[in-house]
């Protein structure tokens, strides 16, 4: 039996519209880089979780295509429908129950649109929203992810919990962070250009929202001995929480959706023993930015100096959908690489209905 | 707290006709649910995980977990796992909801497996969507098709007659005669199972669409002990598989290899040695009955083109030394993740004492097995065992 959880390798391809790759392709290179980058043979390993959705993937059980090309074939495998930091937690539950040593997660945000540009990822994932909510009393009257953040959004401003120049402001700011990254979708902006952008959920800009990508990744975790001796260990996975949120007819999704957030954080917090003043950094899945500050206060995080979180821009610089947590994660791990001081708390959420029912998982990163 | 995980309490629905089901996926997957927890005698609100299948591509909805879930009666911020992988998610719900607690990520676990089929006007052109775009969709496969490979290829290998093939369809529906939830029983009149579908496939042993939700708690050992009624029924081992997508990856059409190295994987964690004499019965995944032979023999029940055998011996009826599927299996209800489910679900009940079929008497070691994708392409199973308070 183990306690002890590695991750050990990590691979992220930015899916542009002149990828020339077919969908188990690209699946198939993402997860053959992130094992060579363990120093682990496909043969090595137990369990592969994918992390997709068949209206994405425009087909019906699309893991049937992806979990061979995911180290799945002749192989335990299985698919979550959500936010990737689920499916990561799942492959997590594979080790510490002694199902698997080594796991990959692969996480498949590849839009079947013909484009990898943001409008058409985000027209594309708004119907699928829209199709997710209950049929009968939220489709009719027009719920989709991106009117919920809007709602939300406008409640805050209306109680002068936020302002929209403080939102367009930081939004730029996140946006002017991620841009030279390498995985920024979006270029150097400035806080009236935000404002400016298009409406889209009033009073959220197309900018304030998150920069919908297009992307593949994959992460291979370790337990015990065999991830202690791996050759490049990219950090040690203290704590993890995860609670879901409540649904539309409790308002409390709209009025408190930070509390699902403080959920998880209290659980994975707990189990990593760890107090506010060891978090050294934070990946936010800030969906919008008027969801910043509750949220980071709900993680215990308020006190972190803004260059601590999201050195690369945050979900306003790139969002992959689905496989957002999996590039949170990675974003975490390289962020302890590159000498953090104390925990890096990562925070993802699925999108799936917005901030309705929504899923969101916390993963203390530590450097091992 | 790692435990051992222990099914306490199952809720079955009856299945029944899309079109005749008065209930919508909400109340199904609510009634299965409070019967399962009554079932179970514990807390609700004690319940910190819900699992829920779905197959989005085949159905009305995307992830429908998230607009079910809300409808359970849970408490507030109680995690949600979907979970979609086609044919065996269902497999999938109880294999996942062990390793959470065995891992100890929870505790006490409810597992929804809803109906899949109750949306779509032409559900089998849905369904032949999965079929794969580049090689089998032009070439006009659809499910039926790639699943009547399996049986041609099997009667060709072993040279058994249309009769055996349909043989094992009526042993199932005789034995569906006596499960309460099923959709399809002997009453099927012989000129309609006699109806060709795709050679040699017959609709006689072609499962129905149905529509029906099952639901199964599943807790850590120790607080079964305290809390539940029945007997504990332990998940002592589970695996799952993958073949390649494209059907040329299966080789050898006679047999499925994958489960015979899935069965190797899941007695291996389980202990079993010979499993004709260690298991007591076997629920199989067969929406195509014939698929039942090569299950059989994956298995190891018996070596390659012998189950045929076994069935005219009585070995796989009820009173045989291994009986298959007494619940008639998918060819009799099949109303998508809860029929996946179903398998785990009978096994249970059997080894709780307290089957939905026809008791085997004293059955203390079973196995539930769960199939689907393209050419099968998937596999689940599970391995339970009776274990004494």
């Amino acid at each position: 039996m183990t306690d002890e959880l590695y991750v050990i390798g990590a691979s992220w391809l930015k899916l542009e519209d002149d990828s020339d790759l077919q969908l188990d392709e690209a699946v198939f290179q993402v997860c053959s880089a992130a094992l060579a980058d363990a120093g682990v043979k496909r043969h090595q390993v137990e369990l592969s979780v994918t992390s997709s959705l068949d209206l994405y993937d425009g087909r019906s059980i699309s893991s049937a295509l992806t979990a061979p090309a995911a180290a799945g074939y002749l192989n335990n495998e299985t698919r979550i429908e959500g936010d990737s930091s689920a499916a990561f937690l799942t492959a997590v539950a594979g080790i510490l129950a002694n199902q698997a040593d080594v796991a990959i997660v692969a996480a498949v945000n590849a839009p079947e649109v013909g484009t990898t540009q943001e409008q058409g990822i985000r027209r594309l994932r708004e119907q699928v929203s829209s199709y997710t909510f209950d049929a009968h009393f939220d489709r009719p009257v027009g719920m989709t992810a991106v009117a919920t953040l809007g709602m939300h959004a406008a409640a805050s401003v209306d109680q002068g919990l936020v302002t929209v120049d403080q939102m367009a402001a930081a939004t730029a700011a996140e946006i002017n962070r991620g841009v030279g990254s390498g995985r920024s979708s979006r270029a150097a902006t400035t806080m009236e250009q935000v404002r400016s952008a298009p409406m889209a959920a009033a009073p959220l800009t197309e900018l304030m929202l998150p920069a919908e990508t297009a992307g593949v990744g994959a992460v291979v975790i370790a337990g015990g001995v065999i991830g202690r001796r791996s050759p490049r260990i990219r950090a040690r996975l203290t704590g993890w929480g995860s609670a879901t949120g409540l649904p539309t007819w409790n308002p409390g999704w709209l009025s408190e959706p930070e509390a699902t957030t403080a959920r998880a954080a209290a659980a994975a917090y707990q189990r990593a023993g760890l107090d506010e003043a060891r978090i050294g950094y934070l990946e936010l899945t800030d969906l919008s930015p008027s969801l910043t500050a509750p949220l980071r206060a709900a993680l215990r995080a308020s006190h972190l100096p803004d260059h601590q979180v999201n050195r690369t821009g945050g979900v306003r610089s790139n969002h992959p959908g689905i496989a957002n947590g999996l590039l949170r994660i990675i974003e975490a791990t390289e962020a302890l690489a590159d000498g953090v001081d104390g925990a890096a708390i990562v925070h993802a959420t699925d999108d799936l209905m917005g901030l309705v029912s929504a899923t969101t998982s916390v993963l203390v990163l530590e450097a091992a | 707290m790692r435990m051992h995980a222990v099914i306490s309490g199952i809720g079955i629905t009856p299945a029944t006709s899309p079109r005749r089901q008065p209930l919508s996926k909400n109340e199904l997957c609510r009634t299965a649910t409070d019967l399962a927890i009554e079932h179970a005698k514990i807390d609700r609100a004690t319940i910190d995980t819900v699992i829920i299948g779905d197959i989005a591509g085949f159905e009305a909805s995307s992830v429908a977990a998230m607009t079910i879930a809300p409808h359970l009666g849970l408490k507030p911020y109680t995690r949600v796992i979907p979970l979609s992988t086609g044919g065996t998610t269902g497999g999938h719900l109880a294999n996942h909801a062990a390793a959470l607690i065995a891992a100890g990520l929870a505790q006490r676990v409810l597992c929804v497996a809803p109906n899949t089929f109750d949306g779509p006007v032409d559900l089998q052109a849905v369904i032949n969507t999965n079929s794969p775009m580049i090689m089998e969709q032009p070439l006009g496969m659809g499910a039926v098709h790639m699943a009547a490979f399996f049986p041609a290829a099997y009667q060709e290998r072993y040279g058994i007659s249309d009769d055996d093939l349909m043989a094992v369809a009526a042993k199932n529906r005789e034995n569906a005669d006596h499960n309460p939830y099923a959709h399809i029983t002997s009453a099927l009149s012989d000129e309609q199972a006699q109806r060709m579908v795709s050679t040699p496939l017959r609709l006689g042993m072609s499962c129905p669409v149905s529509s029906g939700a099952i639901a199964m708690v599943i807790q850590g050992e120790e607080l079964a002990r305290k809390e539940s009624p029945n007997p504990l029924v332990r998940i002592v081992s589970h695996a799952s598989i993958s073949d390649g997508y494209l059907g040329g990856k299966r080789r050898d059409f006679s047999r499925f290899e994958v489960v015979e190295e899935l069965a190797r994987r899941v007695y291996r964690h389980g202990s079993i040695v010979e499993p004709r004499a260690e298991l007591d019965l076997l629920e199989l995944f067969v929406p195509f009955s014939p698929m039942e032979y090569m299950l059989v023999e994956a298995f190891g029940i018996c070596g390659p083109g012998e189950a045929p055998r076994l069935l005219k011996e009585g070995a796989t009826k009820y009173g045989g030394d291994i009986p298959v599927n007494l619940s008639g299996g998918p060819q009799c209800a099949n109303p998508g993740v809860a029929g996946q489910l179903a398998p785990v679900a009978h096994v249970a009940l059997q080894l709780m004492g307290q089957a939905a079929t026809r008791q085997v008497p004293n059955a203390r070691r079973g196995l539930a097995h769960s199939a689907g994708g393209t050419f099968f392409q998937f596999h689940t199973a599970t391995l339970m065992e009776r274990v004494d308070r």
